[in-house]
């Protein structure tokens, strides 16, 4: 009696949860239309500009293709189906995209099952992954990808840029001539390539110095700086001379490293060639052995700050706010952005010393290692896959990517005679600021783009006016401290140098190389801190250093560096 | 020769009545082993990947046998002896000083009279384990930092030398270990105290009538309640020794601490940035395992020879 | 007076106070990073960052709180996650308990096997593509289904309910139940349940908290938003709080603009980010004494014992 008492209990329970889960999946469903409102927005942005000046270039297409995309988002974003661009897209190109997107760290397992499932989308859109060149060449020999070199003749634009930029050419062409992906390209001005190495021109005026040119005088620079008050609040030991946060990242002292005539952008395992084209790795030779000892004789006396390792970067951006950094990297730009003025900062550019007798730059590459764009070989509409790919190397489709389209989601403003991009009147009664409009609703974030256009850019802006009017307030306006980094690279007699090039390895390389190369950069990371932290002692265990490096296979590493290289460069 | 084979019969006769006359126990089992055969066993010839060079598109059964050269891969490794090392240093840490622990508290907890703080002691115990690691390491990070952390104000206000803990490669351990009891012991506690709630009230009366002291008590009557309870735990967690989570001690890595804070996992993601693998991981995983194994096996053993009891 | 003196050096006293003592060190280190989350969510995000928090709110705030109630993932997010939970912490105990006290009793024949035959899916998994093909066999990917039925049975608590049962229920009791001609599973229902609701109550934290948890089965099994539980969220918050410092370590090609619109996101991602800890946490921690009850009452045992 009991029991059965006990079971109608348990069923009415069971019930209840059944009906719990009917009314979720009521639940689910009311939530999509609440998501509608947003579309209706966009539509109504478009709608609105687009009566006054939208110029007609494009014939309508008649028949509309669907493609199926999937993409990879930093931020989480908006649904990229709604954005203004992709209602674009399906006007002028006749597609018409249904898109999917994850965020960073939930694409690694998604891309898995996307090949796993065998349900690859017409297009990936990964403009905000990694993928490598071994995976994409994995996936590619595995049949997954689409080939593209068959369709090269209908794609001008990208043809255009291969033969502009035969590392690009050399980038997507695999062995056999075939084209699978595309890494990201930018023809963006040089100054967009430069790192944000802010020095205090306030500082350097408070303690009377010039702005440093060798590595002695920057050594002065900062020694001044700590001893004396140089921000000016009375108090002569709060200053931090040299700013560095993060284990791997920013590359604080990338002008420091190029003064010793390491011309890279890398972290650690800088390769370089000699003229013959012999491939060494600098890590390993007396100019960064000083260049360690420099490091280190600047942290030991405080120059940098003691915490270097652990500090975060927005430690680091709140220390600068205070105005108590006098020499520091990328990001704490938001603060010479927001706080000071023009006159208050410039951008460094090198250093020279016996190792480099020209003060000396080294600029990011114009194309990324990883690969950012693939179709998959699948797709039942390999012309509007073509058609779309090869648009996107346009610049109307390259700005579509970030920026949208001229009279719908922007319009041109000139400053100093120069058009730039420009959003006032689009977004202001709407939403909350420029940013969120311009990524959320006109655009995807350069979710899917492969180019970064010149034009209309700010870059394109500081490119063309001469240097007073670089500095004036007009430009500042639009540009903030990118200013800087343009003036930086004005400077006289400044030799900037090309960065090692990306290699491209054999299938056998590639599975030899990965273990080698994550033992060694991640034994160079840790020596290079515990060097320059004093931990290890330079003199005493460089042999022994050079001795684990051996040990852990450099040399094997390097034999595949060099094959790697000579067939990249024929020599 | 017949009186063998009428005891074997009878064996196997007792055998299968003991089986039908528990028949029902059987059926109780029936969704776990229903269950475990549909969602562990069916997809578990995926191990296989360990041998292969695995191809999605191929499957298992398409892709190229490469015996134990993933596994080599991993024993060639410069590293390897490091990250065993490390991840060795972590387990046995949390073995022998995160293990105890939770007991301890439990015990004491048990002890507290007042019913209400008691359950408010226990609820703010276990509410750090909700806190996600990310954000729990962003606290570690700003707890122990050399300019305004709380740790070295402590220290500078006695007169001490700061202590920069993050950039010390033979702190890390300490770190890790210490902040896992802080967000974990609470949690773990429950387990013991739940099992302290089968004490028999009658047992602690008589000792209170024969004058038992309240340590005597414990030791006498609390503690040996909750001891299988004890041993089946330290069995499991001695089951997971190569088993260091990759997310909290990636966060807490830096440069200069990598020596001692770099575990297999950690190694693993980062082989898996350069070229996304699946073999090599799934080789390691299993190379993990078979070490894993090998210590419950050992620990159960030794269980059983100590305290008669062990899992299986 | 000096017989209270003695009595607290000899015993129960001095014992209680040393207990109080560790005790209440024990709570205020427990609680410190409580607060310390507490206070970052009613703190300027900027003065979180730059490490200014230390227990009170910098900057006090409630912007964070007023925009959790107004970000609607958060609220699907909920009301998904309280479904897998309960439903799924019903389906593992029906799952669980039966099987752990079948393999409790001395009598089942086979039971070493069986506790093999379990402990081995411990330690050997299939990996993420035979187990999502698999789960894609049974039709289940992108279903609710898929969300309470994985991790029906934890191994580990398994075995903890079997320890349980064999140190707690003895034999004898469920045999002379038997003898009265209870069937096992009226002996199941009706004498053991109600013994062990002490177990019941760490098998529902164990097995509750880890639905509440869980991240990577939506991540892998589920497409839809309106299906996600709140820990997806939950993690999109906090990984957009890292954006800026995370994507500009790892591409270098972003734009003046770019950066821009990553530092908006990761402003607002911070405003919420402590909020949304608490908020989806409270659930939890006030269950949690409603269940501590029952971890109590678990005495049963002494009448049969004695």
């Amino acid at each position: 009696m009991k029991l059965r008492n006990r079971a109608t209990k348990v069923f009415a329970v069971l019930l209840v949860f059944v009906m719990l889960c009917g009314s979720m999946a009521a639940c689910g469903e009311k939530v999509d239309p609440t998501d509608a409102p947003k579309a209706t927005d966009a539509s109504k942005a478009t709608d609105a500009p687009k009566a006054t000046d939208a110029p007609e270039e494009t014939e309508p297409v008649t028949e509309v293709v669907e493609l199926t995309m999937v993409g990879v988002d930093n931020a989480k974003g908006a649904d990229w189906n709604n954005t203004l661009s992709f209602a674009e897209y399906e006007k002028r190109l006749g597609i018409k995209f249904d898109a999917t997107h994850y965020t960073t760290d939930q694409w690694a397992s998604k891309l898995t099952l996307l090949f796993a499932n065998d349900e690859l989308p017409d297009i990936l859109a990964m403009t905000n992954s990694k993928m490598s060149r071994a995976d994409l060449e994995k996936y590619a020999e595995d049949g997954y990808l689409f080939d593209f070199s068959p369709y090269l003749d209908q794609m001008p634009n990208l043809k255009a840029i291969m033969e502009n930029d035969p590392a690009y050419a050399n980038a997507i062409t695999m062995p056999d001539g075939s084209i699978y992906g595309f890494p990201t390209y930018s023809k963006r001005a040089a100054s967009s390539k430069h790192g944000y190495y802010f020095m205090s021109q306030k500082w350097l005026d408070n303690v009377g110095m010039e702005r440093p040119e060798t590595l002695d005088e920057l050594y002065q620079v900062l020694k001044a700086f700590k001893e004396q008050d140089a921000n000016g609040n009375g108090d002569p030991n709060d200053e931090i001379p040299m700013g560095m946060a993060g284990s791997s990242s920013y590359g604080h002292e990338f002008p420091i490293l190029w003064a010793h005539g390491i011309y890279s952008k890398n972290y650690t395992y800088h390769l370089q060639a000699d003229e013959n084209g012999t491939v060494s790795l600098m890590d390993t030779t007396e100019n960064y052995k000083d260049f360690l000892k420099y490091m280190n004789k600047l942290y030991d006396e405080e120059l940098i700050n003691k915490d270097a390792y652990v500090i975060s970067g927005d430690e680091l951006a709140a220390i600068a706010k205070e105005d108590r950094l006098g020499f520091s990297s990328t990001w704490t730009n938001r603060c010479v952005d927001y706080t000071y003025d023009t006159n208050e900062w410039y951008v460094e550019v090198g250093f020279t010393s016996d190792y480099s007798p020209e003060r000396t730059v080294v600029l990011d590459t114009k194309l990324n290692t990883s690969y950012n764009l693939a179709a998959s070989a699948d797709t039942k509409y390999p012309e509007a896959v073509v058609k779309f790919v090869d648009y996107s190397f346009s610049d109307e489709g390259a700005l579509s990517g970030g920026n949208g389209y001229e009279g719908i989601s922007f319009s041109m403003k000139e400053i100093a005679g120069v058009g730039v991009i420009d959003y006032t009147g689009y977004w202001e009664d709407k939403y909350e600021n420029q940013e969120i409009y311009r990524n959320t609703v006109a655009t995807n974030n350069s979710g899917c783009a492969v180019l970064a256009a010149n034009e209309g850019t700010i870059y394109a802006l500081l490119e063309q006016v001469d240097d007073e009017t670089l500095r004036s307030d007009e430009v500042w306006a639009v540009a903030s401290s990118n200013v800087l980094r343009e003036e930086a690279l004005r400077t006289d007699g400044l030799v900037i140098e090309n960065p090692f090039p990306n290699l491209y390895y054999t299938e056998e390389e590639t599975k030899e190389r990965a273990t080698l190369v994550t033992d060694i950069t991640n034994y160079l990371n840790t020596a290079k801190a515990n060097f320059i932290t004093g931990e290890w002692d330079i003199d005493a265990e460089w042999d022994e250093h050079l001795e684990k490096l051996n040990e852990m296979g450099l040399e094997r590493l390097l034999v595949i560096e060099q094959a790697a290289y000579s067939r990249l460069t024929g020599k | 020769m017949k009186r063998k084979a009428r005891q074997q019969y009878k064996q196997r006769y007792n055998f299968r009545k003991k089986v039908l006359s528990k028949w029902q126990l059987y059926v109780l089992m029936l969704p776990a082993v229903l269950y475990t055969l549909l969602f562990s066993y069916k997809p578990m010839y995926g191990i296989l990947i360990a041998f292969q060079d695995f191809r999605v598109r191929r499957g298992i059964w398409g892709s190229d046998w490469v015996g134990l050269a993933n596994f080599e891969r991993l024993f060639d490794s410069y590293w390897f002896p490091i990250i065993l090392k490390n991840t060795l240093t972590l387990s046995t840490l949390g073995l022998v000083i995160g293990f105890p622990l939770p007991i301890i508290l439990a015990l004491l907890l048990n002890e507290l009279k007042n019913e209400k703080y008691r359950t408010f002691v226990q609820t703010v115990s276990y509410m750090p384990h909700f806190i996600s690691t990310v954000v729990m390491c962003s606290i570690i990070t700003m707890f122990l930092s050399p300019a305004n952390g709380v740790i070295n104000q402590i220290i500078t206000f006695f007169g001490g030398e700061k202590l920069y803990f993050m950039q010390e490669a033979s702190w890390f351990k300490w770190i890790n270990e210490i902040s896992g009891i802080w967000q974990g012991i609470g949690w773990s506690s429950i387990i013991y105290y739940a099992a302290l709630s089968s004490v028999d009230s009658a047992l602690l009366e008589a000792a209170d009538i024969d004058g038992a002291s309240r340590l005597q008590k414990i030791w006498y009557i609390n503690l040996p309640e909750i001891i299988p309870t004890v041993v089946v735990m330290f069995i499991l967690r001695c089951g997971s020794i190569l088993s260091v989570g990759y997310e909290k001690v990636y966060l807490l890595q830096n440069d200069m601490n990598l020596i001692g804070s770099e575990i297999i996992s950690t190694y693993v993601y980062k082989v898996g940035l350069e070229q996304s693998d699946f073999s090599f991981s799934t080789a390691v995983g299993l190379f993990n395992t078979v070490v894993n194994c090998v210590i419950l096996i050992s620990a159960n053993w030794l269980s059983k020879k100590v305290t008669k009891s062990g899992l299986f | 007076m000096a017989e209270k003196l003695k009595r607290f050096f000899r015993g129960s006293q001095l014992f209680q106070w040393i207990v109080n003592i560790i005790i209440f060190v024990f709570l205020v280190v427990e609680l410190y990073p409580i607060i310390y989350v507490i206070s970052c969510s009613i703190s300027d995000p900027e003065a979180v960052n730059a490490g200014k928090v230390f227990l009170g709110p910098v900057g006090f705030t409630l912007e964070g709180y007023k925009r959790v109630l107004e970000y609607k993932d958060i609220w699907i997010g909920y009301a998904n996650t309280i479904f897998y939970t309960v439903v799924g912490t019903l389906i593992n105990l029906i799952v669980t308990l039966p099987c752990a006290y079948a393999l409790s009793r001395k009598d089942l024949a086979g039971s070493k096997f069986f506790m093999i035959f379990f402990m081995i899916t411990m330690y050997i998994g299939g990996g993420l593509i035979p187990s999502y093909l698999n789960i894609k066999s049974f039709g289940l990917v992108n279903t609710r289904a898929i969300m309470v039925i994985l991790g029906a049975l934890s191994v580990y608590n398994m075995i903890v309910a079997r320890s349980f049962y064999s140190g707690s229920i003895p034999y004898e009791l469920t045999e002379a139940a038997r003898i009265d001609g209870c069937s096992e599973f009226a002996n199941f229902v009706k004498i053991v349940m109600p013994l062990s609701k002490a177990l019941v109550g760490v098998m529902v934290l164990y097995y509750g908290i880890g639905h509440w948890n869980s991240y990577f089965n939506a991540l892998v099994y589920l497409e839809d938003r309106s299906k996600f539980p709140l820990q997806i969220f939950l993690r999109e918050v906090l990984l957009q709080s890292k954006l800026l410092e995370e994507t500009m370590s790892n591409n270098p090609m972003l734009s003046a603009e770019e950066i821009a619109y990553l530092a908006e996101i990761e402003r607002q991602a911070d405003l919420i980010k402590y909020c949304v800890i608490i908020v989806s946490t409270l659930p939890m921690i006030i269950i949690y004494p409603k269940l501590q009850k029952y971890f109590e009452k678990g005495i049963m045992i002494g009448s049969v014992k004695g």
